[in-house]
């Protein structure tokens, strides 16, 4: 295949480690690399990108984006993918880069790849931020879902009313450690997160 | 997100799904990374805490690393 403008990369993060090696072929020295996958690995993944370079402390690509996608879709088998959201696909927070160049630059390049498609997209300066804003569902829901096994749909968990203080809690500890992060960061007060404003939020783009 | 969680259904996430098959959760990245940060910066999160724990008791168990 050889290298390549671009590599998307959408894979699971307990999978993270072999990233580097896996698109190593692809990569030359204008390649820019986007990852479109869930939770806080945007630091590790630039660790073990620089780690894996020729010449360590510089990565081997041009970039490294991070991208969180906004669908609630899941594959429920092989070679099918049930997308559940009613409102079409939805690809958010996307262009927040953690490394390499101009930041408004390496932006701009990013909304050219997807402005010709019909994928709605955003772009968001702090990759942090993006990452913190889906955290905000996926932290409490994804984990009262697992904890209990499976046993219980969402719809399950929002209608009973002791699981869904409970998620209610676990959101508002989610605001509370993401705006620590994000001042830890450096982020301005403007980019913190409300607790309101993430309650009642819309995740729509 | 109250609105998107009253009105997506009968939606599990995809980690629970990797969960049912018993393939290798996220677990590190999604929860156990944002806990680590928060106690770093001295947040208290005491229910995710505790939902954690039991996450991964169950990664464990199943031996879903």
């Amino acid at each position: 295949m050889g290298k390549t403008d671009w590599v998307i990369v959408a894979l699971k993060t307990t999978s993270l480690r072999v990233i580097p090696e896996l698109i190593s072929p692809l990569l030359g020295e204008n390649t820019r690399v986007l990852t479109i996958m869930n939770g806080m690995y945007d630091d590790d993944l630039v660790d073990l990108m620089r780690k894996f370079s020729k010449s360590e402390n510089e990565l081997p690509c041009a970039a490294i984006y991070g991208g969180i996608a906004f669908i609630c879709s899941s594959r429920i088998n092989a070679s099918m993918v049930h997308h559940s959201a009613t409102d079409g696909l939805l690809l958010g927070g996307l262009a927040a880069m953690s490394v390499g160049g101009n930041k408004q630059e390496a932006l701009s390049i990013l909304e050219e790849l997807w402005s010709p498609t019909k994928v709605p997209f955003q772009s968001e300066q702090s990759l942090a931020l993006a990452r913190w804003k889906k955290n905000c569902w996926n932290i409490p829901f994804s984990s009262v879902n697992v904890a209990l096994q499976g046993q219980l749909t969402i719809e399950d968990i929002v209608k009973q009313p002791s699981l869904r203080a409970l998620c209610d809690e676990i959101m508002d500890e989610t605001i509370a450690i993401a705006n620590a992060d994000l001042i830890a960061r450096g982020e301005t007060e403007t980019q913190l997160l409300g607790i309101k404003e993430v309650r009642f939020c819309f995740v729509k783009l | 997100m109250w609105h998107l969680s009253d009105t997506i259904g009968a939606y599990r996430t995809s980690t629970v799904l990797d969960f049912m098959a018993r393939k290798p959760i996220e677990v590190y990245y999604l929860f156990r990374q944002p806990l680590d940060r928060a106690r770093e910066l001295g947040v208290p999160a005491p229910k995710l805490e505790g939902i954690v724990a039991l996450i991964e008791g169950l990664q464990t168990f199943y031996n879903l690393d």
